[in-house]
């Protein structure tokens, strides 16, 4: 049922994106999110060591970089040489950045500029029809975060689960709110978000601002506050939950057409543009980037935005909560775009939710068309909807296809996508509704040769828990639920599940099968006249099928074109146990053990056909269609999980390696492996013992323990909390020691959105170790007694 | 000069306040209530806020005619209670030496060495932030935090010696909680830091605030010296049995410090004055001109008001600012240390509003809400 039910209410606007970007860089491995460090074998090549880092890292950090003059190994990276930025700063375009998010709600006070709103714009009545007045209609929205000692709102908050993959974005909010106190809805967190279908294919459109991704979240009906006021639409929704006995409500949104550099037009930040290569422009972002070090008064953000537009409605059982759930079309072949009447590109279309309710088929086209800035000079990008021509939605058996119904561009443009926030309802007949359920559904674009746009994935598997956090030595369990047309899957449908990493810490790379011998493939074909020509290499496992080689054009968030790869003569092929001992590696050994392994080794089919040893596991579905999977962290990571359904009972191939560009419609669950160093928590221990007894005790041990271990590298990457904690400043953290250790605690470490920007990164022993030393000594103000093993909290 | 006037027009009035509608409030012995504590509190309890007021005028008389200190000023700073290595303080009336650096600097710049030096060693808030001054501050101010002061009346450090309390020792050594005498007194300052800048101290001036000596350490270990501008201050006694609180501040203050935001907007009061404390104001303005620029935010007495804040010295938490609820929580547990006042709440933080319950204090003694008593060392 979901959002695409009725009723519904619609809400539309702006997103902003603040997250701190020296962490999060594409281009240099500057800190190796692995083990929470500087990566400083890299640093040391512009001669930044542990010992004058305080002096030299952060003017490097906001001086631009000539991307040639990087060690060889950065610029080797597929994808990291191109047309794109010659020089860059390594702060990148957001140094300050808090990773807030939140709609937009803003007046200029210069009248040249428009006002931009994040409202209600509308709603749908239960048995349909469009509500277009009602007390709620204009109201505004948000996503809100938790309480900081204070009524005033906070925002919410998110974060890339790796840093060196952008396809995979957690959101961490404790509340939405539609409307004021007299009429809205407040509807408490039950789960946290995570970005879905993020195309990159889009990029290739022409950059980033034309890729669109999907966020869903559901709230029980416990969670809701309501405040109907004279709301027609909120008393609908609410007896409509009650009537139809549904779980709680659904939030989905889609965030589109996202732009940079909108400092002044969005905000009243100062304006700034990061996104050049022009010297003086850039020398004036590091002279702001360094005011902004030398005085927190002068502290600026450079926030991202996005357009948004999002459907409120029913949550139904079996209903996945962070994902569409339902009938699920697919890219297949692409459509010809057209612009202003005139060919543009070839591209295929995004992911396209169907459900039937009544006598309405209703596609959710959210994420279904690309959109294109109407006036690339316009100074708050205009969407507009790429013409792809009609379609007619019907169903495939065998050759057979058969239309049940048909939709034109008037249909997707942008008005209809805005008013009813990309959702589509098609009258459908009796006759045509029993038809639909007697095949798989496919979408073509008509035409003198009509077009297979998108086909329907029969199977589709949801992680509920995408995006946690796991310790080495700790277990989790992850719930999938899974679905066959739409529906839960049978008792007893089998899943393979295997581990994926990726090779690089820097740009958004393609993944490879975790392995646990030193197998050794090509891991990228090196143009050594030109790293721009570069292409990553993607071998496979005798008898799956090969993959096309691409050559990008830009990386991660300047990805901008993709094409097949020339031809490898002349390329010098470098293999992955040849790059693995450099500073920009990770490591393809998995991060995560399974309960129920199933050992596996394939061959390799390239040159120099390597054995890999591997490890999978398999999962049943139970009578809900939700499979449970077990996994153990044993060594940190960022690793990715990949589900195969076993169709027709027949095991599934597991490739070697897959496509960034294809992960928007795999079935993959991102988790963050943090690292255990039990050696620290006892080497804390010795370094207080030895110098408990002196007056100064609290400052030793902040000199030589607390500082340099612990809080140094975060005092590096989020040079935001120099505002609020300065994390080299001991007598600044002595004043907000009961802040600091609520903010620390490892509850508010999984879901609260104030433990960013420090502590979402922090690992489990480097957080005891700060946990007591705030609580037993700090609190204590430092008592002359030593501490011993047993005083870190058991258990 | 136009300070050189407030003082003589505050000594005029030496002695003697107002307590509103009724006879003249009597300076003399009003920290010890005149003696009479139980008519101190019926007089509290008919105008809590002209009591306020007048205690106010009292502690911003000159010590004695012709003295370039105010009353306030003579009172021991938390420094000098709490000493870095725990030993027992001077006597009252007895004070650390100023460092000879800041001795020679305060010469260079032609400073009174009669008047009294303030160390102004804090910048943060109880909430761990600090309050950035910005707006009409120069340039070389803006960013820079609102320093703050704490001093404690006799009563209270007599109190603070004899229990031993002004180091962790005493403190982890007591077997039940504290009991300050009634005439127990604390007060926090917020100052505007001036430095040597004649015409921004004019300009401090001519909105009103009092300008005072002063110095800090800086994290170098140089001393700045220099002058610094009075833009809140918290009086507090323990009239009543909960304490009494009541909070002053500079009317101008928005033009000076601002808020945390990105970017800054101007700092204000969003818990008072109160309607109680507005009356208070218009009457005691017009008739100390000297203190006309400062207001009264409000008089609290446990929960009455709910929330009370200066905005210079709870900035970014008015909105869960009360004194009683706050510093209700003051206490110490030998082995888990202060109590947290930042409560784990709704996946934040939550400061108190009301009274704590008791049974989250099992293994603490109380410290009767002087939360001063954390800053007290170890002496090794």
């Amino acid at each position: 049922m979901s959002v695409l039910n009725f009723p519904r209410i619609y809400l539309g606007g702006h997103m902003f994106w603040s997250p701190p970007t020296a962490n999060n860089n594409d281009m240099f491995p500057l800190y190796d999110a692995s083990k929470m460090r500087l990566n400083w074998r890299f640093l040391e090549y512009y001669g930044i060591n542990p010992a004058n880092a305080s002096s030299k890292l952060m003017p490097w950090v906001i001086a631009p970089q000539v991307l040639l003059e990087a060690p060889t190994y950065v610029t080797q990276v597929p994808g990291n040489v191109s047309q794109n930025p010659s020089v860059m700063i390594p702060g990148e375009w957001n140094l300050f950045g808090d990773n807030a998010c939140g709609t937009v709600n803003y007046t200029p006070a210069d009248p040249t500029i428009p006002a931009t709103a994040s409202i209600i714009t509308g709603g749908e009545l239960p048995g349909g029809g469009y509500v277009s007045q009602d007390p709620l209609i204009n109201q505004t929205y948000n996503l809100l975060g938790n309480p900081f000692g204070s009524d005033a709102p906070t925002p919410a908050r998110f974060v890339d689960v790796s840093p060196w993959q952008n396809t995979f974005t957690a959101l961490y909010f404790d509340r939405l709110v539609l409307g004021d106190a007299q009429c809205g809805l407040t509807l408490k967190r039950e789960h946290r978000m995570l970005d879905r279908f993020l195309n990159f294919n889009w990029a290739t459109l022409g950059g980033l601002i034309y890729v669109t991704t999907t966020w869903q979240t559901c709230f029980p009906k416990e969670n809701l506050s309501w405040a109907l006021g004279n709301s027609q639409l909120l008393q609908n929704l609410q007896q409509q939950m009650e009537q139809q006995k549904a779980k709680g409500l659904m939030f989905r949104f889609s965030t589109y057409l996202t732009c940079y550099d909108m400092n002044g037009i969005f905000n009243d930040q100062p304006p700034i543009i990061t996104h050049t290569v022009d010297s003086k422009i850039l020398a004036n972002v590091q002279a702001m980037y360094q005011k902004g070090l030398d005085n927190v008064g002068s502290i600026f953000f450079n926030p991202a935005y996005s357009r948004t537009a999002g459907t409120l409605g029913l949550w139904f059982d079996d209903e996945f909560p962070t994902a569409p759930a339902g009938r699920r079309l697919v890219p297949a072949d692409p459509v010809q775009l057209q612009k202003d009447g005139v060919n543009f590109k070839s591209m295929t279309l995004g992911v396209i939710s169907a459900q039937v309710h009544d006598d309405t088929l209703s596609l959710d086209l959210l994420n279904g068309f690309p959109s294109y800035s109407l006036d690339p000079k316009a100074k708050i990008p205009v969407a507009a909807k790429f013409d792809a021509g009609s379609y007619q939605l019907g169903i495939r058996q065998g050759e057979q296809f058969t239309p049940l119904a048909g939709f034109g561009y008037d249909d997707y443009q942008q008005a209809a996508f805005d008013k009813r926030s990309g959702i589509l309802d098609l009258p459908l007949s009796a006759e045509a509704q029993k038809q639909l359920q007697s095949g798989a559904l496919e979408l073509q674009q008509q035409g003198a040769t009509p077009v297979q746009a998108a086909t329907q994935q029969m199977w589709t598997a949801e992680v509920v828990e995408s995006a946690s956090f796991i310790d080495v030595g700790d277990s989790k369990t992850l719930q999938i639920m899974v679905q066959y047309d739409g529906l839960p899957a049978p008792a007893g449908t089998v899943l393979t599940v295997a581990e994926y990493n990726n090779a690089y810490m820097m740009c958004t790379t393609d993944y490879y099968l975790a392995f646990s011998n030193p197998a050794d493939f090509t891991l990228f074909l090196e143009d050594p006249d030109n790293p721009a020509n570069n292409t990553p290499n993607l071998p496979q496992f005798v008898g799956t099928p090969s993959l096309t080689r691409q050559l990008s054009e830009g990386t991660g968030r300047r990805l901008t074109a993709v094409h097949p790869a020339g031809p490898t003569t002349d390329m010098k092929a470098v293999s992955y146990q040849q790059y693995l001992p450099t500073p920009g590696s990770v490591a393809l050994s998995p991060s995560l053990a399974f309960a129920n392994p199933v050992q596996g080794q394939g061959t390799l089919k390239d040159e120099p056909k390597g054995n890999v040893q591997f490890s999978t596991t398999q999962i049943t579905t139970d009578a809900n269609g939700v499979a449970l999977l077990t996994v153990k962290a044993v060594a940190p990571g960022f690793p990715t999980l990949r589900f195969f359904v076993h169709e027709d009972k027949q095991p599934p191939q597991i490739p070697f390696s897959f496509k960034l560009m294809q992960t928007y419609t795999d079935f993959l669950a991102p988790l963050r492996v943090l690292p255990q160093e039990p050696e620290i928590q006892q080497a804390f221990v010795d370094a207080w013992n030895q110098v408990y007894k002196q007056q100064n005790a609290g400052q030793l041990i902040w000199e030589s323990f607390i500082y340099p271990f612990i809080l140094q590298p975060f005092f590096y990457m989020y040079p935001i909390m120099n505002k609020y904690m300065p994390l080299n400043s001991l007598a600044r953290i002595e004043g907000a020691v009961d802040q600091l250790i609520v903010l620390i605690s490892k509850e508010y470490q999984e879901e609260s959105t104030l433990a960013m920007p420090i502590t979402r990164d922090m690992p489990q022993s480097r957080r005891a170790v700060l946990e007591l030393w705030a609580q037993a000594l700090v609190k204590r103000n430092y008592p002359p007694i030593p501490l011993s093993m047993s005083d870190f909290p058991q258990g | 000069m136009r300070r050189a006037i407030s003082i003589t027009v505050l000594s005029a009035l030496a002695g003697l306040a107002q307590a509103e509608g009724s006879t003249p409030f009597d300076c003399n012995q009003f920290m010890q209530f005149g003696g009479n504590v139980d008519q101190a509190r019926q007089t509290f309890a008919q105008g809590p806020e002209s009591m306020s007021w007048n205690w106010f005028v009292c502690l911003n008389q000159p010590v004695e005619s012709n003295s370039p200190n105010r009353v306030w000023e003579t009172l021991k700073p938390s420094d000098q209670v709490y000493l870095s290595n725990g030993a027992a303080p001077l006597p009252w009336g007895q004070s650390e030496p100023v460092p000879a650096a800041v001795l020679q600097a305060a010469q260079a710049q032609g400073l009174n060495p009669d008047r009294t030096f303030h160390n102004l060693n804090a910048v943060q808030q109880v909430d761990g932030l600090i309050l950035e001054m910005g707006g009409a501050v120069p340039t070389a101010q803006q960013g820079q935090p609102v320093r703050f002061q704490l001093l404690m009346g006799e009563d209270t450090f007599d109190y603070i010696v004899q229990k031993q309390v002004y180091n962790v020792n005493g403190q982890a050594a007591l077997t039940s909680n504290l009991a300050f005498p009634s005439t127990a007194w604390e007060l926090k300052a917020a100052w505007l830091w001036i430095g040597n800048d004649p015409d921004y101290q004019q300009q401090l001036q001519s909105d009103g605030y009092y300008i005072a000596q002063a110095y800090y350490q800086q994290d170098n270990g140089q001393y700045q010296v220099g002058y610094a501008a009075l833009s809140g201050l918290h009086v507090v006694n323990k009239l009543n049995p909960q304490w009494v609180w009541t909070t002053f501040e500079n009317r101008n203050n928005g033009k000076y410090t601002v808020t945390n935001a990105i970017p800054p907007t101007p700092m204000s009061n969003s818990t008072g004055p109160t309607p109680a404390a507005q009356t208070a104001n218009t009457t005691f303005q017009a008739m100390y001109p000297a203190l006309a620029q400062y207001e009264l935010i409000g008089t609290q007495s446990e929960t009455n008001p709910k929330l009370l804040a200066n905005s210079q010295l709870e900035s970014a938490f008015q909105s869960q600012s009360s004194c009683f609820a706050c510093h209700g929580t003051a206490a110490y547990s030998k082995t888990k240390g202060y109590f947290n006042f930042a409560q784990k709440q709704q996946g934040g933080i939550v400061y108190p509003t009301a009274e704590v319950p008791a049974s989250e204090f099992a293994g603490y003694n109380k410290l009767d809400f002087v939360w001063s008593l954390k800053r007290a060392q170890w002496q090794r």
